[in-house]
């Protein structure tokens, strides 16, 4: 092969990487943190948007899907694994065992309820997946009130059923409350009630807040007791709601009516107050119907918020990993800090011990480096802290094979042979040497990358693409360049 | 190293033998006196939360007792820091609610301290189940590679020459878990990606040597000094072997000193295993073909 055609493989290789990279490089050096956030806002806030806006931020989006990724240790923000929670279902099912389909079916609808809440909820790239049959695994990256986001895919507290106090709410005029909607004096609302405010869906199928109603904090139920939520239609043929519950709930429920006879009960999904049917008796066997003026698209939505709010069983979580903003801002800092003094040292080392010949591997140790972000931006790879230890380590490792290779050329020169006689006997001999010892690498690498676990992945995969470049640049790339240090440039002696 | 050195390793192996086995012992009657070694949490389960609190005075004693207060026991650790006062707060797992479980002491701690002035900085959370399965998962993970590993280098070399190259990673993997236990280090997941890495690192100086050996083994009289080819064959990738020792100490040292706590005992266990690997390449692999020679004698080989 002759040296043109070796420089074209490798221009067009760097070309291809930089193409695979500039789309990161945009992202976090070109946007600014606004324009980043654009990105998350829930479907409900793009409305507001004018359509010139909404089209450069689904190209915004567009741009996200091909870019390295930042870990959750890296960009913050929650890892769970959900699993059903056997024991407080048998407990609510009166000891009955659920069987193996079911459960699929139910984590399936589960997953489904989640996937809706954290498209409201607005957060970049989450990921909902399942492993098996019973296990529900959620990433939300970079989410900057963890709390917030835990309290939505859990659910606790998302529907809520609360008394609505009569009293309070009466006492509110229009003039206590500012522009913003915001009451002015909140001493009004005593200790045990909290403001909350209605909502209803405008013209546009999206909700509007409509007027401010006092209910009473304690949360007498919540949608995990919920079962099933339908449309019917009373005697008269109008719409209804009707909705049941479990064992538990029901129970509860009984106690909840009976105690409450002629007030309003608070249907609460996200904080917002939907609907406050009024009480009109005890109601025991958990069969509950909602009647009012309403349309049956009017009923059709009650009963899907009543489906959304509730998950079809009880959850366990039993993995949970969250992280700061702060902490992952910390963390890329160091990793980067390290990885950059890493290079520096042994740049200078490879210059200060095999001179001028140091500088060609080190030239490949950059190109490595190029390439191998190429590749990870080409895989829209995630990368993690325990990514960038690999990517450090690949610097360590990918001199080795220049050394091995040097060391030959060094033992040639020593035993009398010419120059090109000596370069071209420690490549050939070292090759071998080279392709065995990054192999047996390679599996261990490989076998910890199918360890499953994200962030030992990051660190197999980044190493393992690493090792593998390395054979190209240690190799290919350096013995062009010896090529062109003797035959362009007249190289006697070799400075090595 | 303008020379190919004539150090007399094979000569000595007798004492590095020794030393090993010295190292060895200890470590693993270290990790029977401490009753095993220290698991972490992603191996044993429990729930880690790392905490800032922002105010004048905090002391640990102060955080302990909230934690006390809350009945998930007396776990609480400082993190050295030289302007904020960082936490690490731990308990066992429980068999159920977990989460639970922190959202208690989140809240407790921002009733003590108020809610403005605590910033919680990172929680794990490892249940019972994903961590037996994370402890078995790495069983097997180990297993498999170290049989990869051995089929690879019989079908490269020779078998012998296999069996002394596990061998020697198996001596890397005890010394390295010899000296976590020496220095009260936390086994988690990263410590296992470390060992996984310094097999793959420790195999590749082992088969630098084999390779010199390999094309050192093809004459008669290669065989008849058996200990003495090996021997030639150590000294002749002595340099390479310790240059990039030397690279890769470089790196792993910018990343022990710059790369931050959570790296740490990664870079920790990495640096005792690249040193012991390059060790084991000279004193145990090699040592071990040279002692099997002496038991089962080779003979020329047409490779």
């Amino acid at each position: 092969m002759n040296k043109i055609f070796r420089i074209l493989i490798i221009l067009i290789a760097i070309g291809v990487a930089a193409w695979g990279f500039s789309y990161t490089y945009t992202w976090y050096f070109r946007f600014s943190k606004e324009d980043r956030d654009l990105t998350n806002l829930t479907a409900e806030q793009l409305m507001s948007l004018p359509e010139q806006r909404r089209l450069d931020i689904r190209e915004k989006k567009k741009l996200r899907s091909r870019i390295i990724n930042l870990g959750l240790d890296l960009q913050g923000g929650i890892y769970m694994v959900l699993e059903p929670d056997y024991e407080e279902l048998k407990r609510r099912r009166g000891g009955e065992e659920l069987s193996q389909e079911d459960v699929r079916d139910a984590m399936r609808r589960v997953m489904e309820i989640l996937r809706n809440r954290i498209d409201q909820f607005g957060v970049s790239e989450p990921s909902i997946t399942t492993q098996g049959d019973d296990r529900i695994i959620v990433e939300l990256p970079g989410s900057k009130d963890p709390d917030r986001a835990k309290n939505v895919v859990m659910g606790r507290g998302l529907l809520e059923f609360k008394i609505v106090d009569e009293e309070t709410s009466g006492k509110l005029t229009r003039d206590m409350f500012d522009s913003g909607g915001n009451l002015i004096d909140t001493s009004l609302i005593p200790e045990s009630s909290g403001l909350n405010y209605l909502w209803q869906k405008n013209k546009y199928d999206v909700l509007e807040r409509k007027r401010a109603i006092v209910l009473y904090e304690e949360v007498l139920l919540d949608g995990s007791y919920l079962k099933k939520a339908q449309v019917s239609a009373d005697q008269f043929g109008k719409p209804e709601v009707t909705f049941s519950l479990s064992t538990e709930g029901a129970k509860k429920f009984a106690k909840i009516t009976e105690a409450n006879v002629g007030k309003r009960l608070g249907i609460v999904l996200d904080r917002k107050v939907l609907y406050m049917p009024s009480i009109r008796e005890r109601i025991p066997g958990g069969q509950v119907r909602i009647s009012g003026d309403f349309t049956m698209k009017e009923a059709q939505d009650i009963a899907l918020v009543l489906r959304a709010g509730a998950f079809p069983v009880p959850l366990q979580v039993q993995e949970e990993r969250t992280i700061g903003p702060s902490l992952g801002e910390d963390t890329i800092r160091d990793g980067i800090k390290a990885a950059y003094i890493a290079a520096v040292l042994v740049v200078l080392f490879m210059l200060v011990y095999y001179k001028l010949s140091g500088i060609i591997a080190d030239i490949a140790l950059a190109l490595n480096l190029f390439l191998l972000l190429g590749v990870l931006a080409w895989l829209n790879f995630t990368l993690t802290l325990p990514g960038i230890a690999g990517m450090i380590l690949t610097v360590g490792m990918a001199v080795d094979a220049n050394v091995i290779i040097f060391e030959r050329i060094k033992e040639e020169l020593r035993s009398g042979k010419t120059l090109m006689a000596s370069i071209q006997g420690g490549y050939d001999k070292a090759f071998r040497t080279i392709l065995d010892a990054n192999i047996t690498t390679l599996i261990a690498t490989f076998v910890l990358s199918q360890f499953g676990s994200g962030p030992i992945k990051g660190f197999a995969v980044t190493l393992s693409i690493g090792i593998v470049i390395n054979m190209f640049t240690s190799i290919f790339v350096t013995r062009l360049l010896f090529a062109i240090g003797i035959d362009t440039f007249r190289v006697k002696k070799l400075s090595i | 190293m303008f020379r190919t050195p004539k150090f007399k390793i094979i000569k000595y192996r007798k004492f590095a033998y020794i030393l090993s086995a010295v190292i060895i012992v200890a470590g693993l009657a270290n990790i029977a006196l401490h009753g095993g070694l220290n698991m972490g949490i992603d191996f044993a389960g429990g729930n880690i939360l790392r905490v800032e609190i922002q105010a004048e005075n905090v002391d640990i004693a102060d955080v302990r007792s909230v934690l006390v207060g809350t009945g998930y026991g007396n776990d609480v650790q400082g993190i050295d820091d030289p302007v904020r006062h960082l936490f690490l707060l731990r308990t066992r797992a429980y068999e159920r609610d977990n989460d639970r479980v922190i959202e208690e002491i989140k809240d407790a701690l921002k009733e003590q301290f108020g809610a403005e002035n605590v910033i919680f900085e990172r929680t794990d959370i490892v249940g019972p189940r994903i961590s037996k399965y994370l402890l078995r998962t790495s069983y097997i993970v180990g297993v498999v590679a170290l049989v990869l590993i051995l089929m690879y280098t019989t079908f490269r070399f020779r078998f012998r020459f296999g069996v002394a190259a596990i061998a020697a990673l198996v001596h890397d993997v005890l010394i390295v878990v010899s000296f976590i236990s020496f220095f009260s280090k936390e086994m988690d997941t990263f410590i296992l990606a470390a060992l996984l890495t310094i097999i793959g690192y420790s195999l590749n100086d082992t088969i630098v040597v084999f390779d010199r050996a390999r094309e050192n083994l093809k004459t008669q009289k290669a065989y008849d000094d058996y200990p003495g080819t090996i021997n030639t064959s150590i000294n002749q990738s002595l340099s390479r072997t310790v240059i990039t020792s030397i690279t890769t100490l470089i790196v792993l040292m910018a990343l022990l000193v710059f790369g931050g706590t959570t790296m740490r005992n990664f870079a920790f266990a990495l640096i005792v295993g690249v040193i012991a690997g390059t060790y084991s390449s000279m004193f145990v692999a090699s040592a071990l073909v040279v002692d099997w020679h002496r038991w089962k004698p080779e003979k020329v080989k047409k490779l």
